[in-house]
């Protein structure tokens, strides 16, 4: 029993990391109207970045180190955003062409970090090594840090989508794209706005996710982004609470998976509530916004 | 034979291989609208199917490294069609879960994530494929008792005529009704629909067909390689055959042809004479950040292709007068349609 308490404990953590993955990936969805494949490549600057800053020149701490890849990957999903996917988005605005083009984009960004940073892993510790015990789980300092940060991450969302005129107008071009332009809402700095955060969130999530995994490599993101879609379809793409949602599920099914199946075959258990959802629920568990939602009946 | 000969034979195997990909994935995605990034998966089932048929059972020939299931040890027809049947099969169970209720976005994604979970899946969990060292051992036809530079020319015989008969199953596919009717559902569901046409049926039929495709090449590439592991159906693959549909012309066969050479022999080739700077890993990146821009690069300027699909042009029919419809179909006069639609 205790080790199950304990797994479950273990999948809050990852549960807290992949819900700031996850929300980021569905906000820029519902805002953009368009899946962004090159999510996972942010993942991977934020950590690289992390990295850097607490290395050799600079050797800031970590929580400096923290602050400086989120802003980094923010301005970097800020310029791909503004000044590549929306031009593009606006001239070929089929569907099709959005699809191939972040797709193009994704590898061309991976191969990007593959040609400066290699194949060999890095090592990306906090350290915190300490065992507490919390009732029936037990983390260490690290873990609990880690949830501290992605709680205040989404709980920044929440603020931001509750409380701002700027998560407001989100909300509503997420909701009705056309009825948010009809109405005269900024849409242009919106969509810029939410490159820049959903880019804050990735960075979060990437630095948070190499400390996790110690250490890493240039693919971090693009494998990390397996769980990212599947916890943003399970939560009903472009809902970011229904995201926290689908992430909890999700970080902890394949960490209670590993006990059942082992660690190699927990992909296995995501992959069946994929394809659950696929044939079942398509548009997850409280619905899909806007465009999509008329997508899953068929 | 000279090394550049049997180089050339080498190049020209691999541009029959992928062109038969390149084929596949153009019905999947170019004449249904099936926006498939995970087509190098269905690739990688074809493969590892006719090698876990090919090769001893794992505990035999390699010293008991190795951990796989199957090990048939089966010759050439039967690992091949082997591993065709089981691609076709599991393009039937994935196309069949994934479009009944997805579109658009959604089915994109989601095979895109369905990929992305089988790559970290084998990789990780030895026992199905051999993780990432894969499974290697596979001999093609006649490799074995055949001078190289005859088996050369063999496999390039196969691979050659392998082409030529999906070319012209697909061509007869997509020059039939079936063909257009799918280029129907590609263009608007909906309308498709209320013409009595079931999009579920005709987007399934071409993913079968591309996952027919699919383990043709993917079998050859195994069986000529001899191995095939995890780096063999990486997203930059399915890059590459997105870059041959989007260059060459979403929906033409024969745009996908030709794209797929442009890419292969242009750019994937010709760089490779480039002298080696550093990294060895750096000039396969290169190559993947060339392609993705030229397929930025076509989007932008020309998203139809260099061979653009050509609308359809229908004969209209000749009157039908009151009197032939009594009598009942009579001769028909040759080239009287053409005239017609001359006129016109």
């Amino acid at each position: 029993m205790q080790i199950w308490l304990s797994t479950l404990g273990f999948g809050l953590v990852d549960a807290a990391v992949l819900a700031v993955a996850a929300v980021g990936f569905t906000l820029q969805f519902g805002v953009t109207n368009y899946v962004n494949f090159a999510y996972g490549d942010l993942i991977t600057f934020g950590a690289f970045m992390a990295f850097f800053a607490g290395g050799a020149p600079f050797g800031l701490p970590i929580w400096q180190s923290l602050m400086v890849a989120a802003v980094l990957t923010g301005a970097l999903s800020f310029a791909v955003g503004r000044f590549v996917f929306t031009p593009f988005f606006q001239r070929r605005p089929q569907l099709l062409f959005a699809l191939a083009m972040t797709f193009a984009a994704s590898l061309i960004l991976s191969s990007v970090w593959g040609a400066i940073w290699g194949g060999q892993y890095r090592e990306l510790t906090y350290g915190g090594e300490q065992v507490h015990s919390l009732g029936p789980f037990v983390a260490t300092t690290a873990e609990l840090l880690f949830v501290v940060v992605a709680l205040a991450a989404l709980l920044g969302v929440h603020l931001l989508l509750s409380q701002t005129k700027l998560g407001r107008t989100m909300r509503a071009m997420s909701d009705d794209r056309n009825l948010a332009i009809a109405c005269g809402l900024n849409i242009r700095r919106t969509t810029n706005l939410t490159w820049l955060i959903t880019g804050l969130l990735a960075g979060t999530a990437g630095v948070i996710q190499a400390m996790q995994v110690h250490t890493f490599n240039t693919n971090i993101g693009s494998t990390y982004v397996f769980l990212i879609i599947t916890a943003a379809v399970l939560g009903g793409i472009g809902r970011p609470y229904g995201a926290v949602i689908g992430a909890t599920i999700i970080g902890v099914t394949s960490q209670l998976a590993v006990l059942v199946v082992g660690a190699a075959l927990s992909p296995v258990v995501v992959f069946l509530i994929l394809v659950f959802l696929m044939v079942a629920r398509p548009t997850g568990i409280f619905g899909a916004t806007g465009r999509t939602s008329t997508f899953g009946t068929a | 034979m000279s090394a550049l000969e049997f180089y050339i034979i080498t190049v020209a195997i691999f541009g029959c291989l992928n062109g038969i990909l390149a084929l596949g994935f153009n019905m999947q995605f170019g004449q249904a609208g099936i926006v498939n990034l995970a087509f190098i998966v269905l690739v990688a089932v074809g493969a590892y199917a006719t090698g876990i048929a090919s090769v001893q059972p794992a505990s035999g020939s390699f010293g008991g490294t190795g951990t796989y299931i199957g090990g048939f040890g089966w010759a050439f027809p039967w690992n091949m069609l082997f591993g065709i049947a089981v691609t076709v099969l599991f393009g039937l169970l994935l196309g069949g879960a994934a479009l009944l209720r997805l579109r658009h976005d959604y089915l994109a994604l989601c095979l895109f994530a369905i990929g992305v979970g089988l790559q970290v899946l084998v990789t990780d969990y030895l026992p199905l494929f051999n993780g990432s060292e894969g499974i290697v051992g596979m001999s093609a036809p006649g490799q074995d008792v055949l001078d190289p530079s005859v088996f050369q020319f063999v496999f390039l015989g196969i691979s050659a005529a392998a082409l030529v008969i999906v070319f012209v199953i697909f061509t007869r596919v997509t020059s039939s009704p079936l063909g257009r009717a799918m280029k129907a559902v590609r263009d608007d569901e909906e309308a498709a629909a209320a013409n009595a046409k079931n999009p579920w049926r005709l987007k399934l039929t071409a993913f079968l067909l591309g996952s027919f495709a699919a383990g043709v090449g993917g079998s050859l590439q195994a069986l000529y390689i001899g191995g095939w592991s995890v780096q063999g159906w990486s997203p930059t693959e399915n890059l590459v055959l997105l870059a041959a549909v989007i260059v060459g012309g979403r929906g033409r066969n024969i745009g996908a042809l030709v794209g797929s050479f442009i890419v292969l022999e242009g750019i994937l080739e010709a760089t490779r004479f480039l002298p080696s700077i550093g990294d060895p890993a750096l000039l396969p990146n290169l190559q993947t950040i060339a392609i993705g821009l030229l397929v930025l690069a076509f989007l932008w300027w020309r998203p139809e292709g260099i061979l653009p699909e050509r609308k359809e042009r229908f004969a209209k029919p000749a009157a039908i007068s009151l009197t032939a419809a009594l009598n009942g179909p009579g001769p028909v006069v040759a080239g009287e349609t053409e005239r017609t639609a001359e006129k016109l």
